[in-house]
């Protein structure tokens, strides 16, 4: 799993801009290959409730199909700062796209490890009937989860400097205002 | 024309300038001063506000979880309302919000051992003397000496009926009514000043005359968070306004605000008549009377009348189906 | 600075959180003393400043801010409380705990530090013990329909949804008119299965306010799984022409409100809704 810049900028943005609230989304690869694309944003209003996931998962699931698309993972930054634990919906939300996906993954962001150096991805990978952390991910010699641009970090702190966060839109936000994108985040790629 | 010239030129009384500097004015400084006076003299004797107890706020707001569910119930669905009357009432009946659940049906002791209620009422007589005994004074000092004096004229005519307002303590009926007397000035000063004093001491002051005019009406009454007193300055029993409560309770009936919310959202949006409501509303109202005598002739509390309203909710129902 | 003021005053008002703002303009009022011109509003300044401090993790700002609280009023339990929130935002939880519970063993009703210490509980990640405070504490502050929210937030964390739908039933009561609340229980109705009742709730936002989004999208979901199964037996429940013609009307409306507003996501979304 290959985690491309603005994969890896969306849902670092998506936390920057609701530091009080849980967020989430899911991330999208092409369909044959590793490469994880792009991140969709989802919610910030309140993540435990179906409805509105139902409808922005089949959403997501038709413009995969526009574009040659395939949902992969699961991301959540959680309310508290130091909380890195996959929530309970999490596991659920995961789960789900576990039975699409065989080699589908969960995502927590670090929410106070967001720096320079370090990637502020803690990955979950469903083994022996539970979620458990990956080890290892993204060092050196890791396989499984890597960026494709080194530079992705410092990036991603000098656009939350810039206050890129405000202009990301996610489905919440898309429900109040349509014109939101919160398919592509166009502004933002 | 010619007769209002007439009356005006007999109204055409000249005021001596020293009434205004020796009279009004000072009444009015006086006032002024007494009320900053008092709200310093309130604030030093108030010390700390009394600590409510857990005890009684959860008492007054378990009464308050009644009166909820009655006025806002119907927003929930049946289940739900059932679900809380039934807690509601059986709570109250077994005085589960009392301050003293095993208290119950005793009889109240001597009130004047309860330590809060004597505090209470210490505290209500203290707040009463502060506030009257200086208008008292002050009432006292002008009709002792400014008794009968006429202070301004009103620059506005104004009709009969304001002469008991604006000329109290003079018996002249000839005088025109926008003359004002001594003692009126000092009530129109009395509540006039409500907002002078505002600039000067701040919202929320203790200088207010109206507060006055609230505690010598509830004199006695202490703070919300003191104990519940009834007009006669007894506390009052609260298992028995529970109880009266849960009948309340009982006798509110549900009728779900969501029943016919698809049809209303519809009609919102122009693509129903509006009639159809109307001919819902009608629907329902014949299958209530249908039934409503036979409710109206039993005493409200009986268990027949309980089945004679189930019958008039099944009826209802019937009804909006035809419609 | 006389338009800070009201502005800051209009907040208190309100209620509203908006810490940016209130460290942006309170800020310079208490850097360069200006705020105490303002007479008794001066200490609500200090106080509202100091907790938007905190928000967005100023914390010398809102430490002048507490000291100089501390100095007018020592010993005051508010002032205490502020001490404590400092404390949770360096992280010291067990010593801000400490001071709630002492504010509390002397004043048992002091509703400030009775939900710092459930939200304190919270932090320190113990759902239940969290649940378990806030029940003690709504059983006597019936009337807190914040609250009521509080507890609905962490049942929903556990995914207790009955749990959850019965304490918004409670904000409902409390706040009949607010449409962000019916729409929240409608929600947690769909997630409890119970598709009709979700219906009528998502029918009731949007008649609160019209052309609700998130209310129309609940409709058009909900009268899709209806439509499928097979008519209710139940008297309550929507007829299949209401249902029918309800779902047209959340259909139409959708789409009117992408048309109107251009939206570049509109090919997805109006797909889903036809296809539905």
């Amino acid at each position: 799993m290959k985690f491309t810049h603005s994969s890896y900028l969306k849902p670092l943005l998506h936390a920057a801009k609701y530091p009080t609230a849980t967020v989430n989304g899911v991330f999208l690869a092409d369909k044959n290959s590793e490469t994880i694309r792009d991140a969709v944003p989802f919610f910030h209003f309140w993540h435990t409730l179906t409805p509105m996931l139902e409808i922005a998962m089949t959403q997501v699931d038709l413009y995969c199909q526009a574009n040659g698309l395939r949902i992969v993972g699961y991301y959540e930054a959680n309310e508290r700062v130091d909380d890195e634990a996959l929530s309970l919906v999490g596991q659920k939300i995961a789960s789900q796209i576990l039975q699409i996906t065989p080699d589908a993954f969960a995502i927590v962001i670090k929410n106070d490890n967001i720096s320079t150096d370090n990637v502020a991805f803690l990955p979950y990978q469903f083994k022996e009937g539970q979620w458990r952390v990956s080890k290892g991910a993204f060092t050196e010699k890791n396989e499984q989860f890597s960026l494709e641009n080194p530079a992705s970090p410092s990036l991603v702190v000098k656009a939350i400097q810039d206050g890129l966060s405000s202009k990301l839109a996610d489905f919440d936000n898309h429900l109040e205002n349509v014109s939101a994108d919160w398919l592509t985040n166009k502004d933002i790629a | 024309m010619g007769a209002w010239t007439v009356l005006q030129e007999r109204q055409a009384m000249l005021l001596d300038p020293a009434i205004r500097d020796w009279v009004l004015l000072p009444i009015m400084l006086v006032m002024v001063l007494v009320g900053v006076v008092r709200h310093q003299v309130t604030v030093l004797l108030n010390g700390p506000p009394r600590k409510a107890d857990l005890k009684s706020a959860r008492e007054t707001k378990g009464l308050q979880r009644g009166s909820i569910l009655r006025a806002h119930g119907n927003h929930l669905p049946e289940y739900a309302f059932e679900a809380r009357k039934a807690y509601l009432t059986e709570a109250f009946e077994k005085g589960t919000y009392l301050k003293d659940p095993k208290a119950g049906n005793k009889p109240k002791g001597n009130v004047m051992q309860d330590p809060a209620y004597v505090e209470t009422m210490m505290d209500g007589m203290k707040k009463n003397m502060m506030n009257i005994v200086p208008q008292t004074v002050i009432m006292g000092w002008i009709n002792f000496f400014f008794s009968g004096f006429v202070l301004i004229k009103l620059p506005f005519p104004l009709t009969i009926r304001f002469k008991s307002m604006l000329q109290r303590g003079i018996e002249t009926q000839d005088m025109d009514v926008s003359w004002v007397s001594s003692l009126s000035w000092y009530f129109l000063n009395l509540f006039g000043l409500q907002s002078v004093f505002t600039l000067i001491l701040g919202s929320g002051h203790a200088a207010d005359a109206m507060r006055d005019m609230q505690a010598m009406s509830t004199m006695g009454m202490g703070p919300a968070a003191g104990p519940q007193m009834s007009p006669t300055g007894q506390p009052q029993d609260m298992h028995k306004i529970f109880l009266s409560e849960k009948e309340n309770i009982e006798l509110t009936e549900h009728e779900w605000g969501l029943n016919n919310v698809e049809t209303r959202l519809l009609v919102k949006y122009g693509k129903l008549p509006r009639s159809i409501l109307v001919d819902q509303k009608k629907a329902k109202a014949a299958a209530t009377s249908v039934s409503g005598p036979s409710t109206s002739s039993l005493s409200s509390s009986s268990p027949a009348a309980v089945a004679a309203a189930a019958a008039a909710a099944g009826g209802k129902k019937k009804g909006r189906r035809q419609a | 600075m006389v338009n800070a003021a009201k502005v800051l005053q209009d907040l208190r008002a309100s209620a509203e959180r908006k810490p940016d703002v209130v460290v942006r303009l309170g800020k310079p009022l208490v850097e360069n003393g200006a705020v105490k011109k303002l007479d008794a509003d001066a200490w609500l300044v200090y106080e509202q400043v100091a907790i938007a401090a905190l928000d967005v993790g100023d914390d010398a700002l809102a430490q002048r801010c507490i000291q100089a609280l501390e100095q007018k009023f020592p010993g005051s339990a508010r002032v205490r409380r502020l001490h404590g929130m400092k404390l949770e935002a360096e992280g010291e939880l067990i010593q801000a705990g400490e001071i709630y519970k002492a504010i509390l063993q002397e004043d048992e009703t002091n509703i400030l530090a009775a939900k710092r210490q459930v939200m304190l509980l919270r932090a320190m990640g113990l759902p239940s013990d969290a649940i378990s405070a806030l029940v003690k504490y709504l059983d006597i502050n019936y009337t807190d329909f914040e609250g009521w929210l509080q507890l609905a937030d962490l049942y929903l964390e556990q995914l207790m949804y009955s749990q959850a739908a019965f304490c918004m039933e409670e904000v409902i009561m409390l706040q009949p008119q607010n449409h962000i609340f019916h729409l929240k229980y409608a929600e947690i109705l769909y997630s409890q299965q119970s598709i009709g009742l979700a219906l009528k709730q998502f029918c009731r936002v949007v008649e609160l306010c019209k052309d609700h989004v998130r209310g129309l999208y609940g409709i058009k979901l909900c009268t899709s799984h209806l439509l499928k199964l097979s008519p209710s037996k139940d008297s309550t429940a929507t007829s299949q022409e209401d249902l029918k013609a309800i779902d047209l009307l959340a259909t139409e409306r959708l789409i009117a409100t992408y048309n109107a507003a251009s939206s570049s996501t509109k090919s997805v979304s109006t797909k889903w809704i036809e296809n539905l």
